[in-house]
């Protein structure tokens, strides 16, 4: 990353930085009991919700990992965001109002909470809250590698400070995190999320509109990039370019797996009233159209402007944003996307810190028939705990936790998509079958990405795969797989498998 | 049988055919895996929407998502290798604009209007919500 410290930029970042530590100190006040802690006292309305949502589930990958997948792999790098289309839709019709409606019922604050309830397994809500912490490891990991790398370049401490610079980045890029999640909790994160979703917004339409000004229109951009040796038609072609496997891989994984990812699921837990789902789907799916126009504008802007000779090749594809940011937009903009992007980066790590805290301090002794008084103290001891490992592993192990990142979001969507996806809507599906598919899900993603990405033992074999693909398309196969087949097998006739009340939602 | 039914036996069909293609690869598993893989999202739909057997005015609705996905999948599939022979439309290679408008714009408006509109019979009506509270005391 390029030391991008403008006078401009780091005011804009400065800035930024402030005002979500204002937010954090306004909602230590509004925190009073577990339930804020956790889901924000069940007490955010539609809008807010939705950014929330919205800015948790885009991580800085949106920002910065996106163009440089489209320099990389051109159109078919778009099937992982295209989804978001159907995916608002897809998840409140299969899972947002039942989720929400079983908080209704029941005091459940978690994706583990709400497994306990629908399949009365300690194990299967024991397991879920298991893969929240594996998964948690990697994602947060990453996302702090991500915001000391951002951190250092904003402010210009590589050069200042060598070696210490990237500790000191993740340090203090942490320490604001930490102040608002342990002393507002969930209330504080929700209301940062908002106002980081309307920044990322902000950013992504003005970058959008300088982007297609400086490749000069739609148009052209195609034509530049399709007549150029480096790129060619090849960039156009979704399913061409990378192969079938891959493509819709990414269609596949991020398109169904969103019903697994807990810092989405999370969100609906904290509606005031069930009722304004009404408007989810269009407001969410909305937000994050514009949102995806950044990754849009610069993945196709930046091979146009190399494809005319008017950039220099990119020696590292996720260079592709701070370039164009750098050299086609303004001062103030260019600080504006830079703030976003630490945005996107700190709503998704701040997301994840209360969900491990939460697995932690309830989930994991609840599986194990125990009970953690004074939830509240220790959920915030907890989310220290986990931002302090997590950052030390990251800075340990870099490349483990720069792996361990890549593959979370399918380790999610293995492990608890079809438990909560199918076992919300299906009366006959068992706790065996949740127990077994969660298990399952988790240890086949965590055993095929490791192994086809893994450079740490070199004599270990590569999964006997066809080329391209995707080792998450596998292993939510698979889960599925497990999931319908023991529950046919382990199921029996009648309704007392499932609560009264778990049974009244179910049939809503 | 119920959409709810036929929902869950093309999941559990598709998904060991889905696991078995990756394994044996070629374009003809490639093909299987990418037309299932544009259903899966109005299977699971169909799960969550259908109440007492039936999905009412969304089963228009669905059949038309489904109908998109797949054409447009098939269409994705089709245009492969053929950018620079293909017509253009709206500045884009036919591949791309079958991508952004049929993956992405197309059903965006469609199941945004849809979810909205039948919420009162398909989501959450406000007696509904009013029963479930007065049965199990409402934690809200």
């Amino acid at each position: 990353m390029p030391a991008v410290d403008k006078p401009g930029i780091i005011l804009t970042a400065a800035i930024y930085l402030l005002i979500v530590l204002a937010i954090g100190i306004w909602a230590v006040r509004r925190t009073k009991t577990s339930k804020d802690f956790f889901i924000a006292g069940q007490g955010i309305g539609l809008l807010v919700m939705a950014l929330a949502t919205m800015s948790a589930g885009f991580s800085g990958f949106l920002f910065i990992g996106g163009p440089g997948l489209t320099y990389r792999l051109g159109m078919a790098s778009f099937l992982i965001s295209f989804p978001i289309s159907f995916t608002a839709g897809l998840l409140c019709w299969t899972v947002a109002k039942r989720l929400r409606l079983l908080a209704e019922v029941r005091d459940i604050y978690t994706v583990p909470d709400a497994i306990l309830a629908r399949f009365r397994s300690r194990t299967a809500s024991g397991l879920a809250a298991v893969a929240v912490v594996v998964g948690t490891i990697g994602y947060l990991g990453a996302q702090l590698q991500a915001m000391g790398v951002m951190v250092s370049a904003i402010f210009g401490l590589d050069e200042r400070l060598g070696e210490l610079a990237l500790p000191l980045a993740m340090t203090a890029g942490m320490i604001v995190i930490l102040v608002y999640a342990v002393a507002g909790g969930m209330v504080a994160g929700v209301y940062t999320d908002v106002f980081q979703g309307a920044l990322m917004i902000g950013a992504a339409v003005a970058v959008f509109y300088y982007s297609l000004e400086a490749g000069g229109g739609l148009g052209r951009i195609t034509r530049s990039i399709i007549e150029s040796d480096a790129f060619g038609p090849g960039f156009f072609d979704p399913l061409g370019g990378v192969g079938v496997f891959t493509a819709m891989g990414f269609f596949f994984v991020f398109g169904i797996g969103t019903l697994g990812q807990p810092h989405t699921l999370h969100k609906f837990f904290m509606l005031d009233d069930p009722r304004k789902l009404k408007w989810l789907p269009g407001i969410l799916a909305g937000t994050q159209t514009l949102v995806v126009l950044i990754w849009l504008g610069i993945g196709l802007a930046v091979p146009a402007l190399v494809a005319t000779g008017q950039l220099a090749p990119l020696a590292d594809p996720d260079l592709a944003a701070p370039s164009f940011l750098l050299g086609y937009t303004p001062e103030i903009l260019a600080g504006l996307v830079f703030a976003g992007i630490l945005a996107a980066i700190m709503s998704t790590a701040d997301s994840f810190m209360n969900l491990a805290s939460a697995a932690i301090v309830r989930d994991i002794p609840k599986a194990l028939g125990k009970t953690v008084e004074r939830e509240l103290f220790w959920g915030r001891i907890a989310v220290v705990v986990v931002a302090v490992a997590s950052g030390v592993f990251a800075l340990l192990y870099g490349d483990l936790i720069a792996l361990l990142g890549t593959f979370a979001y399918g380790t999610f969507a293995a492990a608890l998509a079809p438990a909560v996806a199918i076992g919300l809507n299906w009366k006959r599906a068992t706790p065996q079958a949740a127990t077994a598919s969660i298990a399952i899900g988790m240890v086949l993603n965590f055993g095929l990405e490791f192994l086809a990405k893994q450079t740490f033992f070199p004599s270990l074999p590569k999964p006997p795969l066809a080329a391209g693909v995707l080792p998450a398309a596998v292993s939510m196969t698979a889960s599925f797989t497990v999931f319908l087949v023991v529950s046919w097998w382990t199921s029996r006739d009648g309704d007392d498998a499932v609560d009264d009340d778990v049974a009244a939602v179910m049939a809503m | 049988m119920t959409a709810k039914t036929v929902s869950l036996l093309f999941l559990g069909a598709s998904s060991p055919l889905m696991c078995l293609a990756f394994f044996v690869g070629g374009p003809a598993m490639e093909i299987l895996f990418a037309l299932l893989s544009a259903i899966w999202p109005v299977a699971l739909i169909a799960l969550g929407v259908d109440r007492r057997g039936g999905l009412g005015p969304l089963r228009w609705v669905l059949l038309a998502l489904l109908g998109l996905l797949v054409a447009s999948v098939a269409g994705l599939l089709a245009a492969r290798g053929g950018v620079l022979d293909d017509p253009w439309f709206l500045g884009l290679p036919l591949a791309t604009a079958i991508e952004v408008y049929g993956i992405l714009l197309l059903p965006l408006p469609l199941i945004s209007f849809a979810y909205a509109w039948t919420f009162d019979r398909f989501g959450l009506a406000e007696d509904e919500l009013t029963e479930l509270r007065e049965r199990f005391g409402g934690n809200a």
